[in-house]
């Protein structure tokens, strides 16, 4: 044993030498952007991101959703909640927007977390004990391309439209395979080019920051509305409508409106789509 | 004795009475189980608008070991809870759970552990597994652990698994091996001139798949690192050096820099006087099983903080953290024991002790970001001569403790600290800090402490603390004030009040009140306390995490078996 053990271990490290590093020499991915068009929906990603205007790294995690959006269009919605600790969130003289929202909140509350920013990808694997939907903004490029790699579940189509000061939302729902559990969703308002000052990386105040992405309200409750029940096949055809009272602070041409389906039981995003206003 | 303590008597009673060890099939079980839980408060002068008031009022939390063990058998299990996490604890611990379990045996010169354990190689540079529950940190390993000592003076060490991820498994795997050669076991004619001498060497590899759409990243990331120690009489010389190759991760930036580390350490002790001198300089050495993790979540590896660790209140206040992107730094102690029965040492002796500590930047060159490729394959150059510019800490403390006479002892403390807020609590970079220096927040402080105990008689002891912090700069001067009262074996009764009277903000110059009460009963513990908690905010590596302020009453009872 005494002679055939350090045998074992030098076989042992060897192996472990010669399999266990990978040293890169070009970092970057050439032309692995998928810009092929087509009329087929596939699956989207929402990026909640949880951030405030007094929260100094927030800005990266924006960024982030932006170089996303630029590699992947439409495929990428994103959504910045205002909501988490009081000194990152809270208005002061500098910082006199409130970005904030009750229904932001609550969802950040449930979801459980105290620090920004971080987001939630899909709310892929969501668990009452867990934290594993977590995710910081480095990790949103690996989690969002493996959501867009799966399957599409259910396709929506969605039309919004307002009318004086009533926001009208219809939305259809069309299953792609079968759906053995019943089927939530959610709608949503959202505004991008807001300028209003922002906490920077290097600790210096944006005065002339432009805010993306928004979550002003929502138009169903925070925690969706039944779109389907189980069971359901493809070919079914679910169809909702929802209206709300516009508010006139809001700029049209800025806003547009996010539904998603999502399973009730564990919060998993199937589909989401953005729209502008018509 | 009124009600209440008869109920908290008959409650430890209870305790004790099951706190013994536990012959079962043979062998032996023991164990340990801790509670604690906090009943919170309203208060408006700490929290205006009652953010930080938890919706819960009360939060509890608490674990229980069993640990079996049979000849060279062992097993056991921790059962952790947490309804729900107590405020300043990381948010990731929610739920309850098993979450540690092991079986262990030893045979053949092998010791073999499945399931939970926790190991160091060296240092930590370059793997560490651990528990600080304090701090809410557990990076314990999950896989499996072989441990050998094939011939005299060999130790051999290797580990597979995957790290805890609060109720979680990190993403990636870990695996590495360690062999520690004793040259004094297998020399034994370096013993007989009194050396002793220890080479050692670790390597050590993770593996996490990589599926950025931008990026190619490395999906298996090695590192490994080599150390000695030796000593000679009243000299003790110990050193380490690891290296670790590219690793884009969240903490660097997602640069494809290597990074390096060296830890040197001298130390001296004979006849009352003690001197210890070290060196330390990282470069880029933060080391994950996920290479988008953040604060202190599946850290591989340990880089140990080259400055003393305060337990005084304020003092601790502004405590240095290793910065794992690059730092270094030398801390130089004394103590000298002056002999008992001397002009200077009075009747018992006095221990006097000096310590330097001061850490800043590395030299680090940032690579021009319109050379896109090789900013991000390179970062930044640093030249391991040259100093960096980055003032992060320094702490310089002289310290006397004097026993004046049989019932009466003392400790005075001065310290002189400075802290780079920017750096330690926002996580600013030093590329930041480099584009714009007048922009750090920095903190100069003078602090005195003076302890004292007294014995009033026998099993009776007053123990007092008077701190003073004074400072311009952050939330201003601070004043503390300690009393203790304890009457052995049982009963221990504590009041403290600190006052930040120098807040620039007039309506925060705040008391910040505690009292407690403990009673011990055998190896059964429970405290009782009342207080106010400052605010503070925790960062690493830019992200930060909010310890609120809070006030109310907390328990915490501790027993084992």
């Amino acid at each position: 044993m005494k002679k055939v053990f350090p045998l074992l271990f030098s076989i042992a490290l060897l192996s472990l030498f010669s399999v266990s590093c990978d040293v890169i020499e070009d970092p970057f991915k050439g032309g692995t952007v998928d810009t092929t068009t087509t009329t087929q929906q596939q699956r989207n990603v929402l990026i909640e991101d949880f951030t405030g205007h007094r929260c100094k790294n927030c800005p990266k995690a924006s960024k982030k959703i932006e170089e996303l959006e630029a590699a992947f269009g439409d495929r990428i919605i994103g959504l910045a909640i205002h909501a988490g600790p009081g000194n990152f969130t809270n208005t002061t003289a500098d910082y006199p927007t409130d970005f904030t929202t009750a229904d932001g909140k609550q969802i950040q509350n449930f979801f459980g977390t105290n620090f920004l920013p971080v987001g939630m990808v899909n709310r892929e694997n969501w668990t009452a004990s867990g934290n594993a939907h977590w995710s910081v903004y480095d990790n949103w490029p690996t989690l969002s391309a493996e959501a867009m790699d799966s399957t599409l579940r259910i396709a929506l189509n969605v039309e919004a439209r307002l009318e004086g000061s009533t926001l009208t939302v219809t939305t259809e729902a069309l299953p792609q395979m079968q759906l053995l559990h019943d089927l939530s969703y959610v709608v949503l308002v959202k505004e991008s080019g807001i300028v209003s000052p922002q906490l920077l990386p290097d600790d210096t105040r944006d005065p002339d920051y432009v805010h993306m992405n928004v979550l002003r309200a929502f138009v169903t409750d925070h925690w969706g509305e039944t779109l389907g029940t189980s069971p359901m096949v493809a070919g079914d055809v679910l169809n909702d409508s929802k209206t709300m009272s516009w508010n006139s602070d809001w700029v049209k041409d800025s806003s547009a409106v996010v539904v998603y389906a999502f399973h009730p039981d564990n919060y998993r995003i199937l589909q989401v789509v953005e729209i502008s206003i018509d | 004795m009124n009600k209440f303590s008869l109920s908290l008597l008959a409650v430890l009673v209870g305790f004790t009475a099951v706190a013994q060890s536990q012959e079962t099939f043979g062998g032996q079980l023991h164990g340990n189980f801790q509670l604690d839980g906090q009943l919170y408060l309203r208060d408006e002068a700490i929290d205006p608008s009652g953010e930080f008031f938890p919706d819960e009022r009360f939060l509890g939390q608490g674990y229980a070991n069993f640990v079996y063990t049979q000849g060279d058998f062992s097993g056991g299990l921790r059962y952790e809870n947490y309804q729900n996490v107590m405020l300043g604890f990381p948010e990731g611990y929610r739920g309850e759970g098993i979450t540690y379990r092991y079986l262990q045996f030893k045979q053949d010169n092998l010791d073999v552990t499945v399931g939970s354990f926790y190991e160091q190689f060296g240092s930590g540079m370059v793997f560490r597994s651990y528990e600080e529950r304090g701090l809410g940190y557990d990076n314990a390993m999950d896989g499996v652990r072989v441990k050998a000592n094939p011939a005299k003076g060999l130790y051999l060490k290797g580990v597979l698994g995957r790290q805890r991820f609060y109720f979680e498994k990190s993403p990636g795997i870990v695996r590495g091996l360690d062999a520690e050669y004793n040259l004094t076991e297998f020399m034994p004619k370096l013993d007989s001139l009194g050396y002793r001498w220890t080479i050692g060497g670790s390597f050590l590899s993770k593996y996490q798949r990589g599926n950025d759409p931008f990026l190619v990243l490395p999906e298996n990331v090695a590192t490994g690192g080599i150390r000695t120690q030796f000593t000679k009489g009243p000299w003790a010389v110990q050193a380490e050096y690891a290296y670790k190759a590219n690793d884009p991760s969240s903490d660097n930036g997602y640069i494809y820099k290597d990074g390096n580390g060296i830890i040197v350490n001298l130390t001296y002790s004979k006849n009352g006087l003690g001197l210890i001198a070290g060196a330390k300089r990282i470069d880029n050495m933060s080391f994950r099983s996920d290479r988008n993790g953040s604060t202190i979540d599946m850290l591989i590896n340990y880089l140990s903080p080259t400055t003393q660790v305060h337990t005084y209140a304020l003092p601790a206040l502004y405590q240095y953290a290793t910065q794992i992107n690059g730092e270094e730094g030398i801390q130089l102690e004394a103590n000298y024991k002056i002999k008992r029965k001397t002009k200077l040492g009075g009747k018992y002796g006095t221990l006097i002790s000096a310590n330097y500590s001061v850490v800043q930047s590395i030299d680090k060159q940032f690579v021009d970001p319109s050379n896109d490729t090789l900013r991000t394959l390179q970062g930044y150059t640093s030249d391991p001569l040259a100093r960096g510019d980055i003032p992060y800490f320094h702490d310089f403390n002289f310290k006397v403790s004097r026993k004046v006479n049989k019932r009466f002892k003392y400790t005075a403390s001065y310290l002189n600290l400075f802290y780079n807020r920017s750096v330690l609590e926002d996580g600013l970079g030093d590329e930041a800090i480099q584009i714009n220096p007048s922009n750090q927040k920095l903190l100069n402080a003078n602090i005195l402490v003076f302890e004292g105990l007294y014995k009033i008689k026998s099993k009776h002891y007053l123990r007092g603390e008077a701190q003073s912090l004074r400072t311009q700069d952050d939330r201003g001067s601070m004043a503390m004030m300690l009393l203790e009262y304890s009457v052995a074996p049982h009963w221990f009764f504590s009041v403290q009040d600190i006052y930040n009277y120098g807040n620039p903000d007039a309506d925060q110059r705040l008391h910040y009140p505690l009292a407690s009460v403990i009673y011990t009963a055998g190896t059964s513990r429970f405290q009782l306390s009342y207080g106010r908690q400052q605010r503070g905010i925790f960062c690493v590596g830019g992200v930060c995490r909010v310890v609120p302020p809070s006030n109310g009453v907390s328990f915490s009872l501790t027993t084992s078996f």
